[in-house]
């Protein structure tokens, strides 16, 4: 797979998944925001974290893989051997780990 | 002779409507076989039941005579298929020249310089697709395929739309690709081009395929020339 999967394409997947994270958690932010009357949402409840990572998630992987599609970039990389499925990994894995990274920081 | 990528006896069906019942079609190596068929008979789409965007609801996919339960391209090409198809295969984000980076970097060396040539896009390769005609982005698809070098071409409609001129130009490398035992299946109407190209000829029609055999004999296939060809097409 290394072989295969060029740095400067994991490098454009990888920025391309954390954009799309950092896009859909200020608009969770935000949402969450508006929703409290001081304005500063606080910690969220346990489930209501789970369910708005949940999302987060599987928005960036859905728009990854769409944006890959509307790029004609995905004939062109499966020829290379490179499949959805491994776009679709790396894209969960970096917003994965900007996820965790920012429950920690929270 | 064993042939190097086949589909035997593909069923497909998008909701009510049946494309293909039974279709089958076997490429060889060092061989062009054309798949004619009139629009929306199904051509492309047994290609891409081929090549894993479809799934069949029956028969087989066979690569070197081994059944391939769930076709990827992605797995196809790591073991040496290169697919064409009928819209754009190149990227929009990438130069023609980051393309053929591209591919040396997966699988390491390649026929590049003699693709370049080959297909006359050497003053081509900083531009961007958006960036090129019709048939230049259609010889750079092509030039990428002959730099891969690969055991089984697969292109759909590779004559649509561009000139005689530029047609000849990837004809010519086809046949080079040929002589360099590439199995090549292409799909199309040019039935000029195709048929000088051809070593085998299979007409699809009502969802299953025909094996017509040499163009010659195929111009002579009374039923393929009155349903396909036209009654005023040479013998």
């Amino acid at each position: 797979m290394a072989r295969v999967i060029e740095r400067r394409l994991l490098a454009r997947i990888m920025a391309r998944a954390a954009f799309l994270w950092l896009v859909l958690r200020l608009i969770v932010l935000s949402a969450a925001s508006a929703a409290t009357a001081t304005g500063d949402p606080g910690p969220l409840p346990p489930r209501l974290a789970l369910l708005s990572t949940t999302i987060i998630l599987a928005a960036v992987v859905v728009i990854a893989r769409a944006d890959t599609r509307a790029l004609r970039e995905h004939t062109f990389l499966a020829n290379l051997g490179v499949g959805m499925g491994a776009i679709t990994g790396i894209t969960l894995a970096t917003a994965t780990l900007l996820e965790v990274a920012w429950a920690m920081l929270a | 002779m064993t042939a190097v990528f086949e589909a035997d006896s593909i069923g497909c069906a998008f909701g009510d409507r049946r494309v293909l019942t039974a279709a089958s079609i076997a490429v060889h190596a060092g061989s062009i076989t054309v798949l004619f068929g009139r629009n929306g008979c199904g051509k492309s789409t047994l290609l891409r039941a081929m090549l894993g965007y479809v799934t069949p609801e029956w028969g087989a996919c066979r690569l070197h005579g081994r059944v391939i339960r769930r076709p990827r391209l992605h797995r196809l090409a790591r073991a040496g298929v290169f697919f064409v198809p009928e819209r754009e295969l190149l990227a929009r984000n990438r130069t023609v020249r980051a393309h053929f980076i591209a591919l040396r970097r997966a699988f390491g060396e390649t026929r590049e310089e003699d693709a370049i040539a080959r297909l006359h896009i050497g003053d081509l390769l900083d531009r961007y697709p958006h960036q090129l005609s019709g048939g230049e982005r259609r010889r750079a698809e092509f030039a990428l395929a002959f730099a891969r070098t690969p055991i089984c071409l697969l292109a759909d409609e590779p004559f649509q739309g561009i000139a005689p001129r530029d047609a000849e130009v990837i004809a010519t490398a086809l046949r080079e690709m040929a002589q360099n035992r590439c199995a090549i299946l292409v799909t199309g109407h040019e039935v000029v081009t195709l048929l000088a190209l051809a070593a085998e000829i299979v007409w699809m029609v009502a969802g299953t395929t025909h094996r017509l055999g040499s163009p010659a004999d195929a111009a002579l296939h009374d039923q393929f020339r009155r349903e396909y060809l036209g009654p005023t097409a040479p013998r």
